[in-house]
């Protein structure tokens, strides 16, 4: 499976007494078989956390990190700019699922959310974690977090 | 350049099931303690070593694997141990019949039972996808060989020697010899074999068929290995002259080195530039020199080196006045870095003594030997080593691709011992790697992080 995480989240991801959601997504990233995908405009918002550069120094060396070409995401984010693709104005989160072919969004972005769900933007289509807390959210979640076939990075 | 393409072991120490792994020109073997790396690169040394026909690993040196019970399988309580262990390789082999560069899929095995205390070579098997050469002793002693051509095979047997347990040496027909020859030993030996129903006598072409996979398999593809020891031998005030032939605790190399500065004064240049390169970009030392005291090869010397400060160059100093770090790594460098370097290293941690700016130092330099056509294979517990080598490949510092390094992690599963394959993507990615791969760590990071 692999990820990407918005990084307006971060904050809630590695505080204390976060929400289910939030412990579920971090216990997935620090403790599952997760792919986090990075790379572009959306490494640099990331690396800004401590707490997630610590993650991200390990998560390397074990495989639970996907970087992605810089330089490749940057220039994507250009053209979905230019071509004005997308409904909110991460183009460079849009970018690197399109580049990793990570297709599952951590997000309370409503707009980002549409841009992942669209299908002229990304091939097949992103899928969104839920950040609801009822069961069956959870059960989706869980669900989804667990399906090696959405990560291009497992088929290799 | 012969380098080992894929190794294959089973009843071999800790590893029960048959196990086919591939290497590449750099292999990492990772894993907690006692789960076999060692005894893996032991295994890769002696396969390497069996490009002589009549060789028989004692499975002593350079590593003591112990006596036969010692290196079979055994899981303890009621199981028995196994009786009989099997290794064996395939080589990067060119088939000289096809157009440059096509590859030619051979392999090579060997299988060893109990004698007395001793483990003894009883079957040898070369194969491709075309011909087979298989020999093996029975338990009664009986001589079986069998050569394949296509569906073509033919058999030879004979009795062993009455009243023993006899082991492929112990067998005065020579069928590995005569395919080491040419044309007249064929005539002599090879044609006493019987062909099976439906095969037709054996030939010359037959003959020439095998001969070739012997020559391309044995004497092409073996490759000559080095091994590196964990502890290096101690540095020394003085050196007296002494023998300069390889050791894997690189006791040779004061010698070699001193050998160089006094007669080979291109050959030392070559060697003083790379090492004093090193030694700088791992932060160890700026420059090395052989301190020759007399001109005669009797005369004794020291081997010092030099830390530069900001404003002066700094004195020499002894290499045992310096961190141990310098002289434990100087063996291993100098040998990647001389000319007439081996084509495969087999490396125990070489990263012991150093900092982690060192072993990321090392990391590098074993991109570059990988990617000049030798082959590594490196038992290590450095993150920093690592961290290193995935990100050269990343960023191409070197000319190291991505396919061409290899991470062999290996799990204990109970009594047994997996060995996975974990790959590296040309974004320095960790791909493949399963789920209890480096869970010690994760666990950590977690506590690291408060959560």
């Amino acid at each position: 499976m692999c990820a990407i995480l918005d990084a307006n989240l971060l904050g809630e991801l590695f505080k204390r007494n976060a929400d289910p959601a939030a412990n579920q997504f971090l216990n997935w990233m620090l403790t599952g078989r997760c792919r986090l995908a990075i790379g572009g405009k959306l490494r640099q918002e990331l690396e800004r956390s401590g707490a997630f550069r610590e993650w991200a120094v390990d998560a390397a060396l074990d495989g639970r990190l996907q970087s992605t070409n810089d330089d490749a995401v940057e220039l994507l984010t250009k053209q979905l700019i230019q071509s004005n693709a997308c409904r909110s104005d991460d183009e460079h989160v849009v970018a690197l699922a399109q580049i990793s072919g990570a297709r599952l969004l951590y997000s309370n972005d409503y707009d980002l959310q549409s841009d992942f769900r669209d299908n002229s933007l990304l091939q097949p289509r992103g899928r969104l974690l839920p950040l609801g807390g009822t069961r069956k959210a959870r059960r989706s979640r869980e669900s989804l977090l667990n399906q090696p076939d959405l990560c291009p990075q497992h088929r290799r | 350049m012969p380098v080992m393409e894929s190794v294959t072991l089973e009843n071999f120490r800790c590893f029960r099931e048959k196990q086919t792994v591939k290497l590449a020109p750099l292999t990492l073997l990772v894993g907690e303690n006692s789960t076999g790396k060692t005894s893996f690169l032991a295994m890769i040394y002696h396969l390497a070593r069996l490009v002589d026909s009549g060789y028989t690993p004692d499975f002593k040196f350079p590593h003591d694997l112990g006596s036969f019970d010692e290196i079979v399988y055994n899981s303890g309580g009621r199981a028995a141990p196994a009786r009989q262990f099997t290794i064996g390789y395939s080589p990067r082999a060119l088939d000289p019949d096809a157009d440059h560069g096509t590859q030619r899929q051979i392999a090579r095995s060997v299988t060893f039972t109990k004698r007395g205390t001793a483990p003894a070579l009883v079957a040898h098997s070369l194969q491709s996808r075309d011909e087979s050469i298989d020999e093996k002793v029975h338990p009664d002693s009986t001589y079986v060989a069998q050569l394949r051509r296509g569906d073509n095979r033919w058999t030879l047997e004979y009795p062993g020697p009455p009243g023993s347990e006899a082991d492929l040496h112990s067998h005065t027909f020579g069928l590995r010899y005569a395919l080491s020859h040419d044309a007249p030993f064929w005539e002599s030996t090879l044609y006493d074999f019987v062909p099976d129903v439906d095969s037709p006598d054996f030939t010359l072409g037959d003959a020439e068929a095998l001969h070739e996979l012997h020559r391309l398999m044995v004497h092409e593809n073996s490759p000559r290995p080095y091994w590196s020891a964990p502890v290096r031998s101690h540095p020394q005030r003085t050196y007296d002259p002494a023998r300069s032939s390889r050791d894997p605790e690189g006791d040779h190399i004061s010698m070699y080195l001193a050998e160089m500065a006094r007669d080979d004064e291109e050959e030392w240049h070559y060697l003083k530039q790379r090492i004093d390169k090193f030694g700088r970009d791992a932060g160890l030392f700026d420059e090395l020199r052989v301190r020759l005291f007399g001109d005669s090869h009797i005369e004794p010397f020291q081997i010092q080196v030099r830390k530069e400060a900001k404003s002066v160059k700094g004195p020499f100093r002894n290499l045992i006045d310096v961190g141990y770090g310098v002289s434990q790594i100087l063996p291993l460098l100098v040998e990647l870095l001389r000319r007439d370097g081996v084509q495969q290293y087999l490396l125990q941690q070489p990263e012991v003594h150093l900092h982690p700016s060192a072993q990321a130092s090392l990391g590098t330099r074993f991109c570059n030997a990988a990617a000049n056509g030798r082959q590594l294979i490196v038992e290590t517990h450095s993150d920093h080593l690592m961290n290193r080598i995935r990100m050269d490949v990343r960023d191409e510092a070197t000319a190291l691709q991505s396919d061409q390094v290899i991470i062999l992690f290996f799990e204990r599963q109970d009594q047994d011992v997996r060995i996975h394959e974990i790959t590296i993507d040309e974004q320095g990615n960790i791909c493949r790697a399963p789920d209890s791969y480096r869970e010690f760590f994760r666990l950590e990071s977690r506590r690291s992080l408060g959560l």
